[in-house]
């Protein structure tokens, strides 16, 4: 048994992604928190005035929250620490040869631009505080399509910016959105017109470059009536010794009859605190998919969520937790179902080895305004070793005598039977578990677009050291 | 394997030395109840059945603690909700560093046979070693019109039809019961 150590599937993050530039910021805020820094944020983005008296209250209502109680350990996080407004140029670029230098090497060894040559309809890349890069094909954009930065948003569309901007997740609604909308730069903005189509994904890159950084990231995404995209996000980040923060906040209103696609790759580096509200509002007869991939990060929270406020709504999460040394994966989803005849579904694997905790923690809520409600929770984590944890935490409140609700979870390990039956077919003992492995989450990688499914199954590729003693 | 009938009461922690049965069923009450399991080898069940009537509450905790290896334990809670009532259940089963070899299943079912009816499930697990094997189930339904429907066309009334299914679903419960003498003193509350 002590030979069978699997090797860390983000043992190269360090030499792949862990790379930093030398920062050249343009602007960056004094470190830790206050009104200032708050004001000059919004002074340097030439913000209405509205948008400042915004933030400045949600300010104030993040000195007043509590930090969670629950979940996974912030105690450490240490606000006055971080940077929380770096900006890395003066705007963002269309064309790829304008974006400076520093920033184009740290994109094209992510390999940004030729994932935008070969599958996207959109790209979007954003360096610390700012978006430094944004380029939608031209057929998408003459269909009404927008997609730009949160900030460029606010600019040019202040119509449908306030209209829904803070509605779907109001900024008291936790600690972190409170200190989001306090902070927030960046982000995507995404506007489908009605009955559009877009088929091929619009895709954002995070990129955290500065020490000690905090990336507040602002996602607004509208489907109107009967249109359908697909919104794919990376994140990743250099390694550091001191510890960054990352506190996004994303709303998605999809009209009646829309579908819409939400996918988040999050591969950040260990010294990341990954603190996001991610949440839908789905009107009558749509359909919203989160599907939610956490491999990287110190700590992460954060539960996608559907309010199901139409009828025939339909939400959906499908979530993938990967949890080595040091890592404590918090994940899960929220279905609050508020209509009649609202469906949803949570899909939910965890891996877990080498000491790392992966957690599930959910809430189907059958409001007493849905009746004939259905919902299934299923989750199953995969622990691989003695060090390891794991926890599943749903919660099921149903306060409708109609409604129907399934919940399911299982632990395991990686079975003897199941290794002794590959092995006695031939594959090695390291082959037999990458397989096993890959069968276990092949339910959510077969979601997943293409380049990112190529990716994923790569790092999935588990190796062995020493053989079978 | 003994099997004890317990009565509705506010917190009991057991220590099973032997192969236990522990046996409750519910009408309107605060119930906590603890199974630590400190001796290797012993494998427990924990059976409790709900028939919650118009109007009443029954809020239930129950922890299946593993601290040493090879123990199993199966924790099963089946409710029926008639008008206006509620349950509020947390099941919770840790697995402690040390406990191999434990097999912990835990399993919440919800038959709703009334109106205006709140039901929390929250089965929960803590796992903090590899070798092991834990999952759980919760399910909440209302009884089915083509059930209803099937037995009405047999000649049976609807409350008759209703009782039926409801026997039915404590029946699963029930047959787990291995003293006969407890078994029927539980069937004859449950049909009451």
């Amino acid at each position: 048994m002590k030979n069978r150590r699997l090797k860390d599937i983000r043992e190269t993050y360090a030499s792949k992604y862990g790379f930093s530039m030398p920062e050249k910021p343009i602007l960056k805020a004094k470190r830790g928190l206050s009104e200032d820094v708050v004001r000059q944020i919004s002074q340097s983005k030439g913000e209405p005035k509205w948008m400042l008296e915004y933030r400045l209250k949600a300010l104030e209502a993040f000195n007043k929250k509590p930090m969670p109680m629950w979940g996974a350990d912030l105690s450490k996080i240490d606000f006055q620490d971080i940077f929380y407004f770096v900006k890395p140029s003066d705007e963002e670029k269309r064309t790829w040869e304008d974006v400076p230098e520093e920033i184009k090497i740290t994109f094209d060894r992510l390999g940004v631009p030729q994932a935008e040559r070969e599958y996207l309809a959109g790209v979007k890349a954003q360096y610390d505080s700012e978006v430094a890069y944004s380029s939608l094909i031209s057929d998408i954009e003459d269909k009404g399509v927008i997609f730009s930065s949160t900030d460029e948003a606010l600019r040019k569309h202040p119509e449908i910016f306030k209209e829904y901007f803070g509605k779907v997740v109001p900024f008291a609604d936790n600690k972190f959105s409170a200190l989001n909308s306090a902070v927030w730069s960046g982000g995507s903005f995404v506007y489908v017109p009605k009955g559009v189509t877009v088929s091929r994904p619009l895709q954002a890159y995070f990129r955290i470059n500065a020490q000690s950084m905090g990336q507040f990231e602002r996602t607004l995404i509208i489907v109107e009536e009967g249109a359908f995209a697909h919104y794919v996000e990376g994140c990743t980040a250099p390694v550091y010794s001191s510890d960054s923060l990352h506190a996004a906040v994303v709303e998605v209103i999809v009209k009646p009859g829309a579908r819409f696609r939400y996918t988040t790759i999050q591969n950040w580096s260990d010294n990341v605190y990954n603190l996001v509200t991610k949440r839908a509002r789905v009107e009558k007869d749509a359909v919203m998919e989160w599907v939610d991939g956490n491999l990287g990060s110190k700590k992460t929270m954060k539960y996608p969520s559907c309010y199901l406020v139409g009828e025939g709504a339909k939400g959906e999460v499908l979530s993938i937790a990967y949890a080595s040394k040091g890592q404590h994966q918090d994940a899960g989803g929220k279905m609050i179902h508020a209509a009649p005849n609202t469906s949803s579904r949570i899909i939910s694997k965890s891996v877990s080895l080498r000491g790392g905790r992966t957690s599930y923690r959910g809430l189907v809520d059958i409001t007493p305004a849905a009746p004939n409600s259905k919902s299934r929770v299923e989750c199953d984590a995969l622990i691989l070793d003695p060090l390891s944890a794991t926890d599943t935490f749903p919660t099921m409140r149903i306060n409708e005598s109609s409604a129907n609700v399934e919940h399911e979870a299982t632990v395991s390990k990686i079975g003897e039977e199941k290794l002794f039956y590959l092995t006695s077919r031939g594959l090695t003992e390291s082959e037999a578990m990458s397989l096993i492995v890959s069968g276990f989450i092949e339910p959510i990688v077969k979601e997943l677009p293409m380049e990112y499914a190529v990716e994923l199954n790569r790092l999935i590729e588990l190796e062995m050291e020493g053989s079978v003693g | 394997m003994k099997t004890l009938l317990l009565k509705e009461k506010e917190n009991m922690i057991f220590f099973p030395e032997e192969d236990t049965q522990y046996v409750m069923f519910l009408r309107s009450s605060s119930t906590t109840l603890e199974v630590n399991f400190e001796k290797e080898g012993v494998s427990c069940e924990v059976l409790i059945l709900g028939k919650i009537k118009k109007g009443n509450s029954v809020v239930l905790n129950t922890i299946a603690h593993h601290l040493v290896p090879n123990t199993s334990c199966l924790t099963t809670y089946h409710a029926v909700l008639e008008d206006s009532s509620s349950s509020d259940y947390t099941g919770k089963i840790i697995i402690a560093e040390k406990a191999f070899q434990t097999t912990s299943y835990l399993n919440n079912k919800t038959l709703v046979a009334g109106e205006n009816v709140k039901n929390i499930s929250k089965p929960e697990l803590e796992i903090e070693s590899d070798d092991v094997k834990a999952s759980h189930g919760s399910s909440t339904g209302r009884i089915r019109e083509e059930d209803i429907f099937y037995l009405i066309s047999r000649g049976l009334s609807r409350k008759e039809a209703e009782e039926i299914i409801i026997e039915g679903f404590f029946e699963n419960v029930l047959s787990k019961i291995m003293d006969e003498e407890v078994r029927e003193k539980v069937r004859a509350e449950v049909k009451y």
